[in-house]
């Protein structure tokens, strides 16, 4: 079974999703080590913390074939809404959430 | 009176609009305040039984499969912080107090407001502006919207037409619809709700264009936040474009776009949370 790593608010993960990235305090201390399976009391935790956003492991349930399909609209989506004239800018924040968008996909 | 209106015109007739929640006043005078704790916040809710519903309400979404339920203020500012239950508050006060019926999408103008405010806050973070300011800005930016909507709904129902049929901006659409845009109209309603100086700005220079940068550190942080939630795709409109983007707005504050996008997946997660918080 191959896994990916999605980034998610707290609030839309279950119990039991594993971390795929160490979850570190204010002070660059490791609050919850990279693997850990978390259960509710430490989701709590990171509400309590206010922790934004934790990235965790999902299964990989898509093939090539859809990866690739979903990695074309999202590149099809980005063109779309920065359709137009821009300014350099502009041009520079298309690029970094073309970028963005393409490896969330995969 | 018809279209096209002088922006005169439009404030004379802003009792078309509720007036501006006194909590939201009530909140900003404390912002700064470094005395502003948990207590004030709670008594300033706590005479708001609405708010107070839904303020324990986001709370509950937010401690959903943790333990117990948040029955109180107080217990919700313990679980949240105060800044975020302060934001709540002040989301919410704004969006139970504006509606508008259809053609208007007022869930849509929330969603993207709340896109725009948590942008604005990144950014002002970033630029070492105040985020609370940049918070009540970027929520309030396009409530001249609503005002322009609410004094002729046939003139601006054509002006979402335009938009539409001719992709072009909604402000250029007003203009030529209305005779006046809702960035005009958003600041001078705020400087007659009394919001500080500083966020009227904000909002009447949010839409930048080749021809005019906005004149303050805060409208730079509004407009640039108002571009990000767009190329974000927060809310995801079906005819979202990212509109005009100033080069000075964004040197101004000091952002590089690919280091600057480090803090795209905590946009999009406190979005998400939001959402589900509010309710949106």
């Amino acid at each position: 079974m191959t896994e990916r790593t999605v980034c998610r608010s707290p609030l839309l993960i279950s119990p039991g999703m594993r971390l795929a990235r160490p979850v570190l305090r204010a002070d660059g201390e490791v609050l919850l080590a990279i693997g850990t399976e978390l259960d509710r009391e430490q989701l709590q935790q990171l509400l309590k913390r206010h922790v934004d956003f934790v990235y965790v492991q999902q299964e990989e349930t898509r093939d090539a074939g859809a990866i690739e399909e979903e990695a074309a609209a999202a590149t099809a989506r980005v063109e779309r809404i920065f359709r137009g004239p821009g300014s350099e800018s502009r041009e520079e924040l298309r690029a970094a959430v073309m970028t963005y968008r393409r490896e969330e996909v995969v | 009176m018809s279209a096209p209106y002088t922006l005169d015109q439009v404030l004379a007739r802003a009792d078309h609009l509720p007036a501006l929640p006194q909590m939201i006043l009530r909140i900003m005078e404390t912002l700064g305040d470094e005395g502003s704790n948990s207590d004030m916040l709670a008594d300033q809710i706590g005479g708001d039984p609405s708010i107070v519903a839904r303020v324990l309400a986001a709370a509950n979404a937010s401690a959903m499969g943790t333990a117990g339920r948040v029955h109180s203020v107080r217990q919700a500012i313990l679980l949240l912080g105060v800044g975020r239950v302060r934001d709540i508050t002040m989301a919410t006060a704004v969006i139970d107090r504006f509606a508008a019926e259809p053609p208007f999408d007022a869930q849509r103008l929330w969603q993207h407001s709340i896109g725009v405010a948590i942008c604005a806050q990144e950014i002002a973070q970033h630029a070492g502006l105040d985020v609370d300011t940049a918070y009540i800005a970027g929520l309030l930016h396009d409530i001249g919207q609503l005002l322009l909507f609410g004094i002729d709904s046939s003139a601006y129902s054509h002006a979402l037409q335009v938009m539409n049929e001719r992709d072009v901006e909604i402000s250029e659409a007003e203009r030529e619809c209305l005779g006046v845009d809702h960035a005009q109209v958003g600041g001078a309603l705020a400087r007659l709700w009394k919001l500080p100086e500083v966020v009227a700005e904000a909002i009447t220079t949010h839409h930048a264009s080749a021809e005019s940068d906005p004149e303050t550190e805060m409208g730079d942080a509004i407009h640039v936040a108002e571009i990000l939630s767009h190329a974000l795709d927060l809310g995801a409109a079906d005819g979202n474009r990212v509109p005009y983007l100033s080069d000075i707005s964004v040197a101004r504050m000091g952002i590089e776009w690919p280091r600057f996008a480090e803090k795209f997946p905590r946009i999009e997660a406190r979005f998400d949370r939001v959402r589900i918080e509010l309710g949106l």
